[in-house]
This record gives structure tokens, sequence and C-alpha cells, in this order.
């Protein structure tokens, strides 16, 4: 009997047409053992893998060279039957492998099946099946036919994890399209006279991680610099408190949380507004997350973007971690892969990946890559003129990070001190790098975090307490002007986050000032805050907390700004505040009033709309039924138009009510 | 070509039939919203205010657990309106001090604590199933036992909860103390994780009382137990707000719920008990009496148990 592998077959089938069934024939095993498994991995990774999917690399080759394997069997087979058996095995490795996995999901469900997966007895069952089958089925696995199934199988197989692959690559993976991620291309020249303001923010940089930090010789190193050890965040989470920290307003619930984050981007709420107004460049290195907040920038460059080809090994190794945790025996990882390979991780790390996640995003390495990116554009970037913020996740858990910032791949474990270690090395790096660059004595420098982490002093050591989050936070500031002489300068101040935009701009306001102006922490009223847009109270909170009082207040109707909104002030906003303790303010009395205003039903039921409609016999009015599962049925979750605005006989009214589930 | 054409059909058929059908997006990527919500007034458009529970079962009850006081606030205020949930009190602190709940449903002590070192304020207190604002701390003891009063609890065992408890912990030590029962005079003393856990082991015969919450107590009156002693009326346990949440927040969430009087409770017989009934309005004057119970009561556990040090 001959193999139908390399058959000789009729003179008229072409080679094509006997190859090609064996070939598709041979790529079960490989796409079962390695493709299968790696791209399941990557697509639930894939961005904390920063959509790299070259880290699948590894898994492709391993995937040729056991096809290569297959066809020299193949070859082989055919001109010795001795070989016929391993060519079995190499047949049916994957079906049992399909098998294996397969079980191995049924854990839990099924009872009895940890035993084939978690004991040595078990394990051993594996390669005996295999074993089995090949003895069984060697004889039958080379007829033609089979063949054909198994290539029919192999097409399936490479149709859909291709397909499946393809598809989130192609159409999932987002693309950086934006010109503004190219540092390298020339800036619109921002202004000579204007000097350069540096923001950094460090992310839960709590101000004890600073204060077991600093050393004598730190200190020196940032002579020119105050800091404020009573410094307190608004808030603590990311998003809010950079919306605290941008506008200089806290929020005050008028707006949805989402809405006052956006509008510290890219709204007049914004410094960045007025910064740009008044010629500034501006340019932002921050995490990924971040994007699609670019309106005020001029270049927005993303940690990821920018770090990726120094991120592309760290994240090889992470998924080709988990590919071996995943797809290794329980109990053979226990015996050995978990004291070898996986030595250096932790317990929350194995945690982890025994949920099938990557070990903990590297955040912190990426924010240290892109942060070094940054050090290198900004040899190139104006000496003038330009705000820079950069936001790094630093030194916020997971802890990854050594003093020196240097990092290993897979190793979660190093300190909390360590990793603020480092981000004062980054401090210091920076300002090193302006003093060389002759950039540091005119520069504005402001550090803070965000807020704080999980710790606390205890007899001088650092503990983490049992509340998840401190909002004590480290701000330093370098102000404009003031040279390296001397070492860091505590000031015993209450401060806040929302003294930032105040600090800015009044140092940009007092620019070029003859004398030099006295520190805006310093004096009271350095620079009048914008409160246009918000609602009296808390326009009047803002006001008193810049010293300030609410001046003359007069109303107006106006369809635009809601009841109870600053339309304008005067004097306008961040201008210089010393001639004046009082703002005056106009404020909407909302939209003018009259018969046929439209009510507020949002979260009302339905009944209440139909008995308006009743009675008002509105004629052009719809009632349309939505599905919410987290609101009750029949309430109202939209209208159209929004309470307030002005109706008459032909407005069109529609309702969307919830219909349930 | 007829070669070629067998090639083509039996690779890119069935390749291109199962890319069809095999494309799918991957496991937590974003889905855009099924349906977009044009320019107008909408739930989404409203802030979000959340108020944080102290649950020890926190998994089990999250989906249902304070739901209609939840849609009842969506409906009167104009936010939304939402319930979180942590297993211990100070992790509920922790939620108001970083700023990611608005308001709390704390204990009397909790509220104190939050009080001394946030500024917490009270914003209603909830009433009881006589539309009284107050509750009380109950010593529960098996029905057979031959226990009639407080001080006959000298040499006997007592299950109390946890030191941040008013009804569990506080108020059944000053108790005791007005009985004229030192706890060093008791058999033996324990302090459980929850009042369900005290009137489960006093139920079982692991100690001859323990001291609960009103409700608790009568619940497990149906199971075998009976009220040893009752306390004295205390404050109902308050709804806190942030300190700095804007005053048009607190008065709009406080309006909410006044709405609901101690008549309609019969109406919302599906509601969470100890927040059927209706609410009083709260200040922080109401608590001043408990303060002053921890600051003469609190042998042994001392004040730093119960406020700040």
């Amino acid at each position: 009997m001959t193999s139908p592998i390399f058959s000789e077959g009729p003179p008229t089938v072409g080679l094509l047409d006997r190859l090609l069934p064996t070939l598709l024939s041979l790529t079960p095993t490989p796409v079962l053992l390695f493709v299968s498994t790696s791209s399941d991995i990557y697509l639930r990774n894939q961005s904390l893998l920063q959509f790299q999917y070259r880290v699948l690399a590894p898994f492709a080759k391993l995937s040729l060279v056991t096809l290569v394997i297959g066809i020299l069997l193949a070859a082989l087979s055919k001109r010795h039957r001795a070989f016929r058996p391993a060519m079995s095995v190499y047949y049916l490795t994957g079906p049992v492998f399909l098998l294996f996995a397969f079980f191995r999901g049924l854990q839990g469900v099924l009872p009895g099946i940890h035993v084939l997966y978690g004991t040595a007895i078990g394990l051993a069952f594996w390669p005996f099946l295999l074993l089995i089958a090949t003895a069984v089925l060697n004889r039958r696995l080379h007829t033609p036919s089979i063949v054909r199934a198994f290539a029919v199988f192999g097409m399936i197989l490479l149709a859909y994890e291709g397909g499946t692959l393809l598809y989130n690559i192609w159409f999932l993976t987002p693309r950086t399209t934006s010109t503004k991620a190219d540092v390298t291309r020339p800036l619109p020249s921002g202004s000579q006279t204007l000097p350069n303001i540096y923001h950094f923010v460090f992310d839960a940089y709590q101000t004890d991680l600073l204060e077991h930090t600093l050393s004598e010789e730190t200190q020196r190193a940032l002579g020119g610099f105050t800091y404020f050890p009573n410094n307190r965040a608004e808030w603590g989470w990311t998003p809010m408190s950079f919306g605290t920290f941008l506008s200089g307003r806290d929020y005050f619930y008028d707006r949805t949380g989402a809405e006052f984050v956006s509008a510290a981007f890219d709204s007049k709420a914004s410094f960045l507004y007025w910064l740009k107004s008044l010629g500034y460049e501006t340019v932002a290195f921050v995490p990924g997350g971040w994007i699609g907040q670019d309106t005020f920038f001029d270049r927005f460059v993303s940690h990821d973007e920018a770090a990726k080809d120094d991120l592309l090994p760290l994240n090889t190794e992470a998924l080709w971690n988990l590919w071996l945790y995943s797809n290794t025996p329980a109990a053979l990882r226990d015996a050995v892969v978990r004291r070898h390979w996986f030595a250096g991780l932790n317990e929350e790390d194995m945690n982890l990946l025994e949920n099938g996640r990557l070990l903990p995003s590297s955040s912190p390495v990426t924010s240290y890559l892109g942060f070094e990116r940054m050090m290198e554009a900004e040899r190139n970037l104006s000496p003038t003129g330009r705000y820079t913020l950069v936001h790094v996740i630093i030194p916020h858990y997971p802890l990854k990070l050594r003093a020196d910032c240097s990092y290993s791949v897979g190793s979660a474990t190093t300190e909390a001190i360590e990793q603020a270690q480092c981000a004062l090395k980054l401090i210091l790096d920076f300002t090193s790098l302006l003093k060389d660059l002759g950039r540091f004595d005119d520069s504005l420098i402001l550090v803070h975090g965000d807020h704080g982490g999980p710790y606390r002093t205890e007899n001088e050591r650092l503990v983490i307490m049992g509340r998840n989050r401190s909002l004590d936070t480290v701000l330093l500031v370098k102000p404009m002007g003031v040279s390296a002489r001397g070492e860091l300068e505590k000031l015993d101040l209450e401060t806040s986050l929302l003294i930032i935009p105040s600090i800015i701009m009044s140092s940009v306001t007092d620019a070029g000032s003859r004398p030099p102006r006295a520190a805006p922490w310093s004096r009271s009223r350095a620079v009048v805050p914008l409160v246009e847009g918000e609602l009296i109270e808390s326009a009047e909170r803002i006001l008193r907390r810049n010293g300030f009082s609410l001046g003359e207040t007069r109303d107006i109707e106006s369809s635009q700004y809601a009841a109870g909104a600053v339309i304008s002030q005067d004097p306008p906003a961040y201008e210089r505040g010393d001639d004046t303790t009082e703002v005056s303010v106009l404020v909407s009395s909302g939209p003018p009033k009259g018969p046929n205003v439209m009510p507020d039903f949002v979260g009302r039921d339905v009944a209440e709309v139909s008995e308006w409609l009743r009675q008002k016999q509105l004629p052009s009015s719809v009632i349309h039924k939505v599905s919410n599962p987290v609101v009750p049925e029949g309430m109202v979750v939209s209208q159209s138009p929004r309470a307030g605005a002005k109706t008459d006989g032909n407005t069109e009214i529609v309702f969307y009510v919830n219909a349930g589930n | 070509m007829t070669l070629l054409v067998r090639a083509a059909t039996l690779t890119l058929v069935p390749f291109l039939a199962v890319v069809w059908t095999a494309c799918r997006p991957a496991v937590g990527d974003d889905v855009p919203a099924a349906v977009p919500m044009t320019d107008v007034s909408s739930l989404s458009n409203r802030p979000v205010i959340s108020i944080v529970f102290t649950h020890p079962a926190v998994a089990v009850i999250q989906t249902r657990y304070r739901r209609p006081l939840m849609e009842h606030l969506t409906a009167h205020t104009p936010y939304v309106v939402r319930a979180l949930f942590h297993t211990n009190s100070e992790s509920t602190l922790g939620m108001i001090e970083q700023r990611l709940a608005e308001f709390s449903y704390l204990g009397v002590v909790d509220y104190l604590e939050a009080r001394d070192q946030l500024g917490a304020v009270p914003v209603v207190r909830p009433l009881n199933r006589d539309g009284e604002p107050v509750s009380y701390s109950v010593f529960v003891t098996p029905q057979a036992s031959p226990l009639r009063s407080l001080g006959e609890l000298k040499g006997r065992s007592l299950a109390l909860g946890s030191y941040h408890s008013t009804l569990s912990h506080l108020i059944p030590r000053h108790e005791l103390i007005r009985a004229g029962v030192a706890l060093e005079e008791l058999g033996a003393i324990e302090y459980l994780e929850n009042d369900e856990a005290i009137a489960s082991a006093v139920l079982e015969g692991r100690f001859d009382a323990g001291a609960v919450d009103e409700l608790v107590a009568r619940r497990y009156e149906e199971k075998g137990l009976r009220a040893l002693h009752v306390s004295a009326p205390i404050p109902s346990a308050p709804l806190v707000a942030r300190a700095e949440l804007p005053q048009r927040v607190i008065q709009s969430v406080r309006d909410a719920l006044l709405l609901l009087d101690f008549d309609g409770a019969k109406d919302r017989e599906h509601w969470d008990e100890d927040l059927r009934y209706g609410f009083a309005p709260a200040s922080a004057a109401d608590y001043e009496p408990i303060r002053k119970i921890i600051e003469t009561s609190g042998k042994g556990c001392q004040r730093s148990c119960h406020l700040a040090e």
C-alpha cells in the first residue's frame, strides 16, 4: 500500500492537487498547539499589550517549525514505513491537545476531571492516550480520505483563527493617524518672550512617599523648588483630579463627571485655553488613556506609542508567560514551572496569571520609557513659549521599577519606596537636563501627584493603611526666574491642587515684571479666577478660595445658559487681581418664562407624561420604547426638547421610555 | 485551469464562509452604544450620585439591595443615584474620604467618626415601624432561658458586635453599666462580626445572651429568641453627606427622602425594612448624646476605638 502523501496519482493531476491537501492536513497540529492558544490570549489582552500583534511572532515561528517537522515526517514516512508511527503521532497531537483543552475547561463542571490535570497519574494519561490512539489508528491514518478530512479540518481552523485574528488586527487595532504624535515635526513657533512651563503629574505620588525618599543630597539637587508638604488633591480618582487642577474648580454636580473632565481639557474652563490664547505652544506626553483629550495640544504623544519599540520584548515575554501558564497542567506547573520559570512572581501576579490576564500591565514601565523619550525630545523642542504636560503612572501600583528605574520583565515585586525613589530620580534627571540646556532658571516647573497612595507614616515608617487611598499628594513648584540656589524650601501652607491654574496663569501674567513679583502663593488675589459657566454658588466658592468676593450680580434671561450659571464676569478671567477685591457677574435666570415651556420628565414615570400630553393635547408627540436594564420599567430615560426649552403647537415632542427587559 | 479552479474552490470558499462567521470582536472590546442618543435631556446626561452602604454580604445582594430607594431618588432628584457597597465600615468611610461616593448610610458610631475626621453632614434619619426616628438595642436570649434581667447576666456568656457597631456593641455596654454589670463580671464575652451572627450564635446555644439591632431581634423572635432587655431609644443611624458637597445636592436628596412619609410605608413593603417607613431630618445635635455615651462608657475599648485618635 502506498501512502497518499506524495502519491504518484494519475498523470493528469498536477503537483498542486497532490500537495495542497497534504499540506493542509498537516496544519491542525501547529494551529491547535500554538495559533489558537496564543491568539485567544492575545485578543483578551490586546489593549494591555498596546495592540502590538507582533508579540505573536514567536508562536508563528513555532507553528512554522512544527509544520516543517510535519512535512519532513510526511516525506520520510512515504519512503520508510518506520516513520509512519511518528507521522501518526504528529497527526494526532493536535486532536489530543484539543481534547486536553476541552476537558480542562470542564474542570469544576464535571466531577473528577481535575484528576487528569492535577495529579502525576492524570498527566501521564494524555501521552498514554496519544500512544494508544496512534497504535489503534496508525494504519487508517494514511488513507486518502483521512488525509482529506484532516485537510478540511485544517482549512476550517485556519479560516476561523486567521479570520478572527485578522479581523481584530485590521478593524479593532487603534491606529495613530494624528500628526500631533510626531514631536520631530516643527511646532508653530511659540512666543519668544514667554518662559517655558513644565507640568509633571506623577500618579499617586503621596506626600509620605516623597518624605521617605528625600535625602540631604536630593534636597540640594532640588534647590529653587518650593515644597508644599500640606498639599491635598480634591479627588482620589485620576480623571476627576485632572478635571480639578486643569480648571481650578471643583466638581459641582451641574453636569456629568465625564463632562466635567472633558471641559477641563477642551473648554474655556481649562487654563490650557488661556495659555493657547496667549501664544503658548502646548505639548503633552501622557498615558494612552488620555487619547482624545488633545483639543488644546499642538503635540500629543502617548507613552505607549513613544515607547512601543522598547515595549515589544516586554510584551512578547508577558504573552509567552501567560501562554505557558495557561497551557501547562497545574500539577506540572506547580512541580516544575512555577518554581523555575515563574520564580520571580509574587502571589498577586500568579493570581493574575490564573485568571488569564497578563502580568500587571506595565504602566509604570511604559511611563518610564515614555519619560525617557520625552527627555530625548526636549532637546529639540523650543526653549521658550512652550507648555509641556507630562503624566506618568509612577509611583502608582504595580510596583515594577527599582530605585534607579530599572526593571525586569515578568517580575512585579519591587517596593513602594523604590518606585518612589524612581519618581524622584526622574524629577532630578529632568531638572538636570534643563540646567544643561540653560532652560531651568526661566521656566516654571510644577511637579505634583493627582492623589495619594494607600500609605501612611507611623513611627517614621511607611505602612499601608486600611482605607484605600490618601488625598495627600506631592506639590513642588520652581517659579519662573528662580535659579537652582540653596536647597529645597519647605512651606507649611495648606494648599490644594486647585491652586495650579492660579500659579500658572499668575506666573505668565507676571512674567518679565520688573521688579520680579512675589510668588503667587504668597499674595492673595494674584490673578482673577475664571467663573464663567459656573453656577453662582460654585462661582462664589471659587472666588472666595482665590481671595475675592462676589460683587454686583445681575440676572438676565438666557436660553443658552442654565438658570443660575454665570454668563460673564468683570474683571475678566486671569487678569492681575491686585486692584480689585470683587468680581461682578451676569447670571442667567434661565430661558424666558411662559406657558409653553417643556417640563423635565426624565426619571419620572411614563404615566405622568401621558397625563401631561392629555392636558396639553399636543398633536406632534411620540413615545418611543427603549430597553434600559438599569432603570425601572416605565421610567422616562430621555426627552426632546430638553427641559426649559420653548415649545409651540408644531414642536415635535419625543419621549424615550424604558420598556423593561 | 481545472486544477486551479478546484484548488481555489477547495480553499477559498470554506475560508471565506468561515471568515464571515468567525469575525467577531475580541472579549472586552468596547461596543458602540446600540441606540445613539441625540441632544436631548437624558438620564445619561445627569450627574451620578453614589450612596455607599456597608453590608457584610455584598456579593449576594448587590443587584437588588436598596434598588427601590435608588429608583425613588433618581426619579425625584436631578441626578442618577446608585448604590455602592463595602463589606466594612472602614472602607465605606474611605469612599467618602476619597470622594468616590457622595452619601453614606452609616452607623451612629461611624457617623461620629466621619464627622470628626471628615466633617460629614447628617442629612436624614430613617423612621422605625412606629414612625419614630429612633432605634433600639435589644438583648436577646433563647425563649427557654431562665434569664429575666440584665443583672442576671453576671457569670453568663454574652455575644456582642464589633467595636464599630452602635446597637450591638456601644449601647449594650452602656446598658450593662447602667444595670450594674461590669464586663469583667460576665462569664465570657465574644465580639462577633455582625448582628445575624450574634443572633444565630445565641439561638444555637453558644451564648446565654447577645445584643442586636431591634430589626434583627424581631426577625429572630419567630425562630426562638426573646427580648431580655430593650435599651432606651437612640437616634437612628443617619444618611450622611460629604462635607464639601454642594448644599443644593444635599437639599435635593434630603427633599426627595422626606417625600417618603410614614403613611405611605404600606406601599413600600418590597423595600428593605430599615428604610421603608420614611425619614426625618437629621442634625449633628441629634447625635451628641451618643458622643457622651462614648466618652463615658468606653472602658476597655476607650474612646479611640470609636473616635479618631
